[in-house]
This record gives C-alpha cells, structure tokens and sequence, in this order.
C-alpha cells in the first residue's frame, strides 16, 4: 500500500476526492454498526 | 454460456418463495392497520433489510455502476450520502421522531402523519395527489428495468411477457399481505442482494488482481477515458476513472448537482421509506434495524460503483478496450454491469446476478405499488368520506374489514395502472423512451422539494405552522414543476413543452440549465416556509398561549 500523505497514493488512486469518498463510505457503514451495538437496549424514546 | 434450466429453475423457486411469503402476510393481515403498518411490530433487522432494499433497485445497481465505469469513481460519494444521510441520520434524528408522532396521532401513511401534524387536509390530499402522478412513472421506470433485463437474459421471453410476470408475481404478495409481506419479502431480498454482490465482487476483484493493482491501473490509463469514450458520452471535465471531475465543469454539475445531491438528499422525505420508521415497536428496534441497513447499503451500492470501475480493467486487459466500448457499439451505460458478468464470470454467478437484480426491482416495486395503495385506499378515501362529494351512507369512519378492502382495491387499481404505463413507455420510445431514464430522479426529487421543508418542520417546532407548510407545499411543488419543464434541459428534452411553446430545450443557459429541479425548488420551498412562518402571528401566538398555559 502506498503512502497517505505527501500526495502519493493510497490503493492506487490518487484524488483526494475520492480517497475522502472513501473513508466517509466505509466510517458511514462502521459509525452505523457500532450506532447500533452502543444503543442495542437504550430505548431512544426515553431521552425525550 | 448461459443455463436457461439454471435460471428459469432459479427465477421459479424464487417466485414460489415470494408468494409463499404473500400468503403467510395474508394469514396475519386482519384489518386496515395490518395493511398499512404490519401490525407496528416489525423485526430491527426486517426493518433495517426493507429500508435499505426498497430504496435500491436495478437502476442503482447497474445504472450507477455503469456510471462509475463511463465517468468514474466520484459517484462513490453518493453511496457514502446514502448510507451517511440515508440512513444513519435519517434512522437517528428522523426516524425515533417519526416513531412517536405516528404513534401519538395514529397515523398510518407518510401522508396521514404530516396532515394531522398540522391538522390540515390540503396537505394530506395534496400529498396524497402527489404521490399517485408521480408514483405510477417511478413503478413504470423499475418494471422496465426489471422486465428488459430478464426479457434480455432468459430466451424466448418477450419484453410484454416479462412486465405481466414480473408485476402479477409482485401484485400477489402486496395486495395479499400488505405492508407485511412487502417487508418480509423485502428482507429476503435484500439478504439475496447481499449474497449476489459479495461473491461478484469477490470473483471481479481475483479478474483484476486485487484493489491495489485494479485502482493503479485505471490511474495509469486515465488518459483513456478521455481518448476512448464514445463521443456522445463524452463531458468537459472528466480526468480518469479514479480522479473527481473538475471543480464546476460539465461533469461535475453533472455528477454533483444531478445526481448526489438530489438522490442523496432526497432520500430523506420518501414516503415509502418515512413509513418504516412506523412499523417498529420502539426506539431500540429502530437503533438495532441501523447496522443492517448500513452494511446493506455498502455491499449493495458502494460493490456495484466498485465493480463498475474495475470492469474497465478487465476489458482493458482481454479486449483492448475501456467498458463502454467493449459493452457494445450502441449501447447504454446500463449494459456495462450485465455484458461484464456474462462474460468474464460463470452460469452460477450469471444465474445469482439475475436473481439479485429481480429482487432489486421487486423490493422496491411492492413497496411504491403498497404506498399508491395506501394513498388512493387511506387517504384520498378517508378525506373524501369527510366530504359531501360523497352520498350520506358512504361518508364515516371506516375501520376493520371494510378498510381493508379499499386498501387491496386501490392497490390493485394502481398496479394495473402502472402496468399500463410501463406498457405505454415502453411501446413508444421515441417520445416517452427518456422519462424511463430520468423517472427515479424525478421522483426523489419532487418528493423531496415538496414534503422536506415541512416534514422536518413537523418533526423540530413545538408548534408548527400551518399556513407555512401548505405554502412551502405548493411552491415546492410548483418551483419544481416550472424548473424541470422549462428550465433543467435534462428533463425538459423528455418531457417536451417547453420545445413546443418556446421552440427550446430550456429558458436558461449554462450552467443553470444543467441543474436539476431540487437545487432550485428545495431552497425555495425552505425560503418560502421560513418567511410564512415568522409573519404567521396566529401560529406564534397560539405557541405562547401555549407555553403560559
């Protein structure tokens, strides 16, 4: 794997455009599991 | 080579077990609030399955991903939108919101919940009016999708043939088994479109030597696009498959400002989605259902983007050519994900990928077909029995039995309709052939600038405003009407009228004429909320009586 910084490559692709699209594709779907492991038994209605 | 016994086998099982789906719905769909709302006591994962699968259909996985494969990766930034927004904040700060509400105001439609919001029947009906113009065009555009598909990929089967299967197949199980079976049948759907893009992304990436060395080579041959790509699909600003086009260059008002935005956002106020929220028992069924939909999301949208860039790698490395040229001399950039998987993968994968994208189409076609239902069946109905449109004897509450029928009967009637419209489009390319290509957009779209301003209203103001929901509502609908019949080209070259009035395409140039509708109306709309609300002195009055008392 290339280097993150300096304006190299990482996995062979070089915009950081898409490299951010990236990381928010994969950080969306892992935010989503652990949303639903850290609030498995709260019942959201209770905060109101 | 293809099996036709492995895919007509294949596509039998699957129907029988659809049905026999169907059936188990009907068994527990006693009345019109089963119908509607499958009992409010769905599963997390169900709910979390159903959300994410009704929202994708064929056209995202292979109309997307052969977009990926002609423009390149930036259109993984709608996937990340859809999980990000889509989903994780519209579980979050939408959904436990929308739980509550329906549940205080029993309400049963997306509809239904912002007219007793504001206690309004002009929003209720106006909503309702919406989704059945609109909704039979979208149902059309994924019965089509679908339908070619199959017609294109089982010998012998007419196009005509395969829009009556597919819609009897889907009719069965939602007039039926209402809400119920449309999310159960939903799930195994989507567990079906989990499993069909896993092993075809796994099989892509051991054809292109892995992530690292497929991405090198589409970085080291990005000149290729440029050179390559058939002129018609060619826009200024494209550099490579792995590079963002160029800041506010055709490809990129393109790809931003029709595509992520629209889509990503107007997730958001779909009333086929905002009804699920509805189904759960409580806030932690909603929390639980996030992860499924999430992981969904990225198996199902952020592989078919993926494998549509890599598919250029292995055309480049047996052929010579980039995708869209080898796909064929004339074809759509829909062809790109079928051609690359009927040639470079095996019947079993082949025979898979026609399963996941049938059951693409028909998650989200039972559910458009169950919210025209419960439209014209609930609310046009229950608002007209208010009314005295209605002779004395009809006019009343409904409830039970009764209710239900209206329900199976409206939904019928809206299959049949969107049977013949998908039979119309289809039979007249020349003049309807482009409303197919842009109907899913548009719906998204209108949905959004209409219901958003005033659903998020609902939701956060202790009071809201009437007067100020029903006139974002209209100019909502009414921005977005004008900008895309006389002003975005896109949309105004299908539909027409403004060529035959003003002899042009659009009213505006460059680069407003390549926006897309929600751009311009969704600002408005909010604008127009904003102001009605802060002049609207009997609602603040009524919201301080309110807070003294």
């Amino acid at each position: 794997m290339a280097a993150i910084v300096g304006g190299k490559e990482v996995l062979g692709i070089d915009d950081p455009w898409i490299i951010a699209g990236f990381i928010v594709l994969f950080g969306s779907t892992i935010a989503c599991v652990v949303y639903g492991v850290l609030y498995y038994n709260k019942d959201v209605d209770d905060e109101d | 080579m293809v099996d036709m016994a492995l895919i007509v086998g294949g596509t039998v099982i699957y129907a029988a077990v659809m049905i026999y789906l169907g059936y188990l719905g009907w068994k527990s769909t006693k009345s019109g609030e089963d119908f509607l709302l499958a009992g409010r006591n769905v599963p997390p994962w169900i709910i979390g399955l159903s959300y994410g699968s009704t929202f994708i259909s064929t056209a995202a996985i292979i109309g997307f991903g052969g977009w990926c494969a002609t423009w390149g990766m930036g259109i993984i930034w709608l996937a990340a939108l859809n999980i990000l927004v889509g989903l994780l904040f519209a579980f979050i700060f939408f959904g436990k919101k929308v739980r509550k509400l329906g549940h205080k105001l029993k309400a049963s439609t997306f509809p239904e919940l912002l007219g007793k919001s504001y206690n309004s029947s002009f929003i209720r009906w106006f909503m309702a009016v919406v989704i059945l113009i609109g909704m039979p065009l979208y149902a059309a555009a994924v019965l089509i999708g679908g339908s070619t598909f199959m017609s294109t990929t089982i010998d012998g089967l007419s196009v005509d043939w395969a829009l009556i299967i597919f819609a009897a197949i889907t009719a069965a199980y939602v007039i039926t088994g209402g809400l119920k079976a449309v999310m159960y049948t939903d799930a195994l759907q989507g567990a079906l479109m989990i499993a069909g893009m896993l092993i075809i992304l796994a099989v892509t990436l051991t054809l292109v030597g892995g992530v690292e060395h497929a991405n090198q080579q589409l970085t080291d041959n990005a000149n290729l696009m440029i050179t390559q790509t058939p002129a018609k699909y060619v826009q200024p600003g494209m550099q490579g498959w792995t590079s963002f086009p160029t800041f506010g260059s055709d490809n990129w008002i393109v790809l931003v400002g029709t595509i992520i935005l629209p889509v990503g956002i107007g997730v958001l106020a779909q009333p086929q989605l905002a009804v699920r929220f509805m189904t759960a028992k409580n806030g932690k069924a909603l929390n639980r259902a996030v992860p499924w939909g999430g992981v969904f999301l990225l198996m199902t949208v952020g592989f078919a983007y993926m494998i549509g860039a890599w598919s250029n790698d292995y055309f480049l490395n047996t052929q010579g050519k980039i995708a869209i040229n080898a796909a064929s001399v004339n074809t759509t950039i829909n062809n790109i994900i079928p051609v690359f998987i009927n040639a470079s993968m095996n019947q079993f994968v082949v025979t898979l990928f026609l399963l996941t994208l049938l059951a693409a189409a028909m998650s989200t076609l039972s559910s458009i077909f169950h919210t025209m239902g419960s439209a014209a069946g609930y609310d046009i109905w229950s608002e007209l029995k208010k009314r005295k449109v209605l002779p004395e004897r009809m006019r009343g509450e409904e409830t039970g039995k009764s209710s239900l029928f209206k329900n199976r009967l409206a939904t019928s009637i809206f299959i049949l309709v969107s049977l013949a419209v998908a039979w119309f489009l289809y039979h007249n390319p020349a003049g309807a052939g482009g409303v197919i290509a842009i109907a899913t957009t548009m719906f998204f779209g209108i949905c959004a600038s209409a219901y958003l301003p005033l659903y998020v209203h609902a939701l956060w103001s202790k009071k809201p405003s009437k007067l100020a929901a029903e006139a974002s509502l209209a100019v909502g609908t009414i921005a977005w009407l004008i900008w895309m019949l006389f002003c975005c080209t896109t949309d105004g070259k299908v539909m027409g009228v403004c060529k035959a009035i003003f002899g042009v395409d659009s009213l505006v140039s460059k680069p407003w004429s390549i926006l897309d509708p929600i751009v311009i109306a969704l600002p408005l709309a909010t604008i127009t909320l904003i102001v009605v609300w802060a002049f609207d002195k009997k609602s603040r009055m009524e919201a301080k009586l309110a807070e003294t008392a």
